[in-house]
């Protein structure tokens, strides 16, 4: 079979909702494609678990502080798991890792931003975890099957951790004026990010992974999703949505594309983001003195006379 | 009759909250991505069990267990100094982490006899799960210290700086000797100690790493209260007395100079917020 006869076949495959296995034949473009498109979910699960991670030492109940270190706990796994099946398209995990150490290859913006307090853990559990199951539940449905089987799990325990936001918020939200402040504050700081977060409007016609149905909806629309799901429940909290701000048009709430500034996500499509350096610099300096713990596991059982 | 029990409580709970604590500033941040998840673990675990105890405490006294934990002055904490030590590296960590799980799995069987019905039960409890803990730092011990020299070489540094603080572990209750007339406390610290010591000892010895640190703190050792209040160990041969060195005093409320950040992190959202709800 030539090469246009094979990806005849395999576009076919796709066309007819067919899914494709690691050592299935694939274009290469494919295959680089869901390589790069899974380890950036992967470094983002890795580099997620810093922002929270950053308030575990501060959580002001015990209950908090474990649930808080269980969750992050979870995001590693993920990043574990994902990088598990990233591997088996051609690329070992720890090259995977150095490249993302030293700022080779990139994460989601919302990683790159600052924590400040209590008013951030529940924001991103809630808000953040929110749109990141947007955007994982449509690629239950990716042609790349290895990677769907993963995601299920990890949108079960993403599921559990949007209820555990919810309910960081919901304390806020019934608490002391400080507290509802504190909300406010995480929200205003947090919204345009999380409205970057999709992505600007895709290109249908040249994005190769919503040709090929690893990808099954377009960013705008996914952004639509969230705005619908998530704006009346923050208003009705009584939180006030800051710039871009949404408003109601038909049975939608929507944002005008006009309205956003997509500056500051293209200094983090460079790794310029406010927290990029700082985050990897540390995660590189642990990678770095620390050689000798995978030296370790991956030497052969010694023995000591 | 309670005070001599809420003395012991106070001091294993701050133990476990203190060092699940450390152990949870690993989280995301792990040498190893594996590891990273295993400390998290082990990280809940502590913080879980220094919840189960506090809320021993609070059902005799009376308080609240976020309050115990987050809500009192650093010369209220009663931890072993140990548990406070910063993280360093990975090393000394996992060395921290075998030297305490050790320590805590002769405590717990120490107290297995205990007369307080509530306190048995947890105790019971606990040790199933910290059974994970030992085989966790063990196989970790045997890899590292069976493995390439850079390794061994620094966890053999880790546990030489990390065994003084361990052995304070043991150091005495506060009203030890009413908890054991009391029965809340089975077998003096004291003994514990000696056990730890010689259990230590018989584990390096198998993994072949070299136990000069030994002498520093010798079985025989007593550590006695001095007039000035400060901890100091007696040899008990010639009837020269040394100061206990830094790691000794946790049980009585000696802080060191790693436990204030640890302190302001730990407590700063707590009690910026009285009476708030989480």
């Amino acid at each position: 079979m030539t090469y246009e006869e094979k990806l005849e076949r395999f576009e076919r495959h796709i066309d007819n909702g067919g899914k494709v296995e690691a050592e299935d034949w694939m274009p290469d473009d494919y295959r680089n494609g869901v390589l790069k498109f899974i380890e950036m979910h992967a470094n983002s699960e890795i580099m997620g678990a810093i922002p929270e991670r950053e308030q575990i030492p501060r959580a002001p109940s015990l209950k908090r502080k474990m649930s808080l270190t269980a969750k992050v706990q979870d995001e590693v796994g993920h990043a574990q798991l994902l990088y598990r099946v990233a591997e088996d398209l051609g690329k070992g995990r720890d090259a995977m890792y150095a490249d993302l150490v030293n700022g080779k290859s990139k994460f989601h913006n919302v990683f790159h931003y600052p924590t400040k307090d209590w008013g951030d853990v529940a924001l991103i559990g809630w808000l953040i975890d929110g749109a990141a199951l947007v955007t994982q539940a449509a690629l239950l449905d990716s042609s790349y099957a290895p990677y769907t089987r993963v995601l299920k799990r990890i949108c079960a325990e993403e599921q559990l951790h949007l209820r555990h936001g919810e309910h960081i918020t919901l304390e806020l939200a019934a608490g002391t004026d400080e507290q509802r402040a504190m909300f406010q504050d995480a929200l205003n700081r947090w919204w345009l990010a999380i409205i970057h977060f999709f992505g600007p409007r895709s290109n249908v016609e040249k994005d190769l992974l919503l040709k090929w149905k690893v990808k099954t909806r377009t960013n705008e629309d996914l952004r639509q999703e969230f705005l619908d799901r998530y704006v009346p429940k923050i208003l009705e909290l009584g939180f006030t949505i800051p710039k871009p701000t949404p408003y109601k048009d038909g049975d939608h709430w929507v944002i005008n594309e006009d309205d956003i500034d997509w500056t500051p996500l293209d200094a983090i499509k460079r790794n310029d983001g406010p927290e990029t350096a700082r985050r990897l610099g540390l995660r590189k300096r642990i990678y770095d003195d620390h050689r000798w713990v995978r030296d370790a596991l991956s030497a052969p059982t010694a023995h000591v006379a | 009759m309670s005070d001599s029990l809420v003395s012991v409580l106070t001091a294993l709970a701050d133990d476990e909250l203190i060092l699940g604590h450390r152990h949870s500033e690993w989280t995301g941040f792990a040498p190893h991505i594996e590891e990273d998840v295993a400390f998290s673990s082990i990280a809940q675990d502590e913080i879980g069990h220094a919840a189960a105890y506090y809320s021993i405490i609070a059902s005799v006294t009376g308080g609240n267990v976020d309050r115990l934990a987050f809500g009192r002055e650093p010369s209220e904490y009663r931890n072993a100094i140990l548990c406070e030590r910063d993280n360093d590296d990975w090393a000394y960590s996992l060395a921290r982490h075998w030297l305490y799980d050790h320590a805590d799995a002769i405590r717990l069987e120490g107290l297995e006899g205990t007369a307080h019905d509530q306190l048995r039960a947890l105790v019971n409890k606990m040790r199933r799960e910290e059974r994970y803990h030992l085989i966790h730092a063990d196989a970790w011990m045997k890899r590292v210290a069976h493995g390439p020299i850079e390794g061994r070489t620094k966890l053999i540094d880790a546990i030489t700086n990390a065994y003084d603080d361990a052995t304070a572990l043991f150091e005495p209750f506060e009203l030890e000797e009413d908890a054991i007339k009391q029965g809340w406390v089975v077998v003096p610290s004291d003994e514990l100690r000696r056990r730890f010591v010689d259990r230590i000892a018989g584990i390096l010895d198998e993994l072949g790493i070299p136990m000069h640190f030994h002498k520093r703190a010798d079985t025989s050792a007593e550590f006695v209260a001095s007039s000035s209040g400060d901890l100091i160990a007696s040899d008990g041969q010639n009837g020269q007395v040394e100061p206990a060195h830094d790691g000794f005093g946790g049980r009585r409320g000696r802080r060191s100079p790693e436990f204030g950040a640890l302190w302001d992190d730990m407590t700063s959202m707590y009690r910026a917020h009285p009476g708030a709800s989480w």
